[in-house]
């Protein structure tokens, strides 16, 4: 069902530099995306302007018409579709200034593939799951938001609030590989690389009381990439 | 610390004013007091004068025609102002208006001050103050001549001009104060202005510049070079700001391609192959290439900073909750016992991404250099005018004199980590991006003296929102 979604999603890819352009488009196909690659400002903003992508990568600056400015004209022009921000430029007030015109997500380069392709992921769910969610269920998992309630098999499970943040990010993502710097940035909202592994201790107690001896385990380690939450083995 | 506000006192105006006023008091007292010296002298001498040239009259006048000399010269004087005396040789009043000697006058024609005669007075003058120049001698047939004047007019010319300086001086001073405190004004008014806009300056505003009056006085010719240097300090910034964006973009994105091609390569091999693995060590060693030239780029950026939609009044007691939880975990992980005093303190003008960025990296820093067992205390507290954001940590600590090379990019402590046998893990990048925060926000960095561990302590003001 999930392959069928993804062969129909289709993504456009405005950035300058042909190399990485290529790799964005290729890894995105490798994933079933079809991706539409222009390297010019003023192209990119009409051809999103068509309205037919479910997503954009925009680089910051580009030739033409730059990043900022392309997403400021598709949010005045009405288009809710999500948009990731990609620059060289890490400044903080870069990042501010790129959310607050419309992107949806800022990423700096250089970046993972494996973590664009993850931000990507996380965008499309986000669209169309916009609806309030109260409660998440993954097998024998369920969580109660409002009621901040977390069963697993019938049991209640107490969790810390920063614990309880951590499982619903999980969980509203479940299936979808979720980069430490991604789940750091949901959590705790740092935007910085941790450079211990702050977040696999945070994923380590969080799976000890998930995770119980005789259960399925949910949460998974995706080898180089992140973590993930799924009932498959 | 530079002071915020100048007491209106400390001007330089209003000092200049009071310097002149203090001048001129004491200009006119020494003007009325030269007048009061000159005058006296003059008027005691005049007297004088006028006492000898009686006395030398009425000596040489026969000594029965004495008694009726002195009766007429009495009779003449119609001020009261004169006092004679003719006494025999037992000092026995014969004739004038001094019915005796004083007992402390001494008989020997010399003329001196004397007071409280008006008691043997027999109608003593109407001056106020009993106070007159006398002249006591014995004659030839052994009787004794007493000459006096009053000079009470000199005493009271003498207290109207002390009254003329109390006064006047009074009045110099107060007036002097007065003017001080206007022509201090505007200056202090102005120089405050001009306080507000250089801290912006400070905290990385470079648009702001210093607003220039018609008057053209020196304040505006001192602004107006500050303005100057302002420009050419913004467009240097400027320049460095696109060098960097420049190297970021260049260089950049060659690397991503790099990292990227190590990357598909890696998935053509079969996971866990040799192969594999030297990719994966070769994709470890781009990625931490990658973190010191982010690392390095976001020291840059930071210290070229000019823009500052981030920064917002915030309370900092979030923030230190925020670090709990984020680092209380990692720090038990390791064996350590991590804890957080946090009191009720004032809101400070910050960005919270930053300074959360900055204290992140020291917790980090004092979880990896505390051995097992050890402790790490967060504290956060308000001396007067600061937020203090004390971190502790009783790990090997940083030798006083490489707490300012730590500080520089790429300088590790050569005793932290290494002394104790920890081969940590670090590019030595960290303090140096808490330093450039700490920089940028116009905190304060003190490495406080520890018997055991390292004791760190931010200083932040308290202020407004510029």
């Amino acid at each position: 069902m999930q392959v069928k979604e993804l062969d129909l999603t289709r993504i456009l890819t405005i950035e300058d530099d042909v190399p990485t352009a290529e790799a964005i488009a290729a890894e995105l196909n490798v994933r079933g995306y079809k991706v539409d690659v222009v390297g010019n400002g003023n192209e990119g903003l009409a051809m999103a302007l068509q309205g037919k992508y479910d997503a954009i990568t925009v680089d910051r600056m580009l030739p033409g018409l730059d990043g900022l400015s392309i997403v400021t004209a598709l949010r005045n022009a009405g288009l809710q579709t999500p948009i990731l921000m990609i620059s060289a430029l890490s400044d903080v007030d870069e990042r501010i200034r790129g959310l607050r015109a419309g992107g949806d997500d800022y990423m700096i380069k250089p970046f993972d593939f494996g973590e664009l392709c993850a931000r990507l992921e996380v965008l499309l769910r986000r669209r169309m799951n916009n609806s309030e969610v109260v409660s998440l269920k993954l097998a024998d998992l369920e969580i109660e938001l409002l009621q901040r309630l977390v069963l697993r098999a019938g049991c209640e499970i107490e969790l810390m609030p920063k614990e309880f943040r951590l499982l619903e990010y999980l969980m509203k993502n479940a299936g979808q590989t979720l980069t430490k710097r991604m789940i750091l940035e949901a959590v705790w909202n740092c935007h910085f690389d941790p450079s211990t592994n702050l977040i696999e201790v945070h994923i380590a107690r969080l799976r000890k009381k998930i995770d119980l001896p005789g259960l399925l385990p949910l949460i998974h380690t995706v080898r180089g990439s992140g973590y993930t939450l799924s009932a498959e083995q | 610390m530079i002071p915020t506000t100048l007491p209106r006192w400390r001007s330089s105006s209003f000092r200049l004013a009071l310097f002149f006023a203090v001048l001129f008091f004491f200009c006119i007292l020494a003007m009325l007091g030269i007048t009061y010296w000159q005058s006296s002298e003059y008027m005691e001498k005049r007297v004088d004068r006028i006492i000898q040239t009686i006395g030398e009259k009425l000596i040489h006048t026969p000594s029965v025609e004495l008694p009726a000399s002195i009766d007429d010269a009495i009779n003449h004087d119609l001020r009261k102002i004169n006092f004679y005396g003719l006494f025999d040789k037992d000092l026995h009043f014969i004739a004038g208006n001094l019915r005796a000697i004083p007992s402390s006058l001494t008989i020997d024609g010399k003329i001196r001050d004397f007071i409280d005669y008006k008691p043997i007075l027999q109608m003593p003058p109407a001056s106020a103050y009993p106070r007159a120049r006398v002249m006591a001698t014995s004659l030839s047939n052994g009787n004794v001549l007493v000459l006096g004047r009053d000079i009470g007019e000199l005493i009271e010319i003498r207290s109207i001009l002390l009254h003329g300086l109390l006064v006047g001086g009074g009045l110099t001073l107060l007036l002097g104060l007065m003017l001080g405190a206007l022509f201090s004004f505007k200056p202090v008014r102005r120089i405050e202005e001009i306080r507000k806009i250089t801290s912006a300056i400070m905290l990385g505003n470079l648009s702001q510049r210093i607003p220039i009056t018609e008057n053209e006085d020196e304040i505006d010719m001192l602004a107006m070079t500050v303005n100057s240097m302002l420009d050419e300090i913004e467009r240097l910034m400027g320049d460095i700001k696109g060098v960097t964006d420049s190297i970021a973009h260049d260089l950049r994105t060659p690397l991503s391609h790099l990292r990227f091609s190590l990357s598909r390569a890696q998935q053509q091999t079969i996971p866990d192959s040799p192969s594999y693995l030297l990719f994966d060590d070769l994709l470890n060693e781009v990625d931490s290439l990658l973190i010191r030239f982010r690392a390095l780029l976001r020291i840059s950026e930071i210290d070229n900073s000019v823009r500052r939609s981030g920064f917002s009044l915030i309370y900092p007691a979030n923030i230190v909750a925020n670090l709990m939880d984020l680092y209380e975990p990692l720090a038990e992980e390791n064996g350590l016992f991590m804890s957080a005093e946090i009191a009720h303190v004032s809101h400070i003008y910050a960005d919270p991404d930053l300074l959360s960025e900055a204290l992140n990296n020291l917790v980090e820093n004092a979880i990896k250099f505390t051995n097992s067992g050890g402790r790490i205390r967060v504290i956060l507290s308000q001396f007067q005018n600061q937020v203090w954001l004390d971190i502790i940590d009783s790990g090997p600590g940083i030798d006083p004199r490489e707490r300012e090379f730590v500080m520089r990019p790429f300088k590790r402590g050569k005793d932290s980590g290494y002394a104790s046998g920890l081969a940590v893990a670090g590019h030595g990048l960290g303090l140096s991006i808490v330093s450039a925060i700490l920089r940028l926000h116009g905190f304060t960095l003190d490495f406080l003296d520890c018997d055991n561990g390292t004791h760190l302590r931010i200083r932040a003001d308290v202020r407004e929102a510029l």
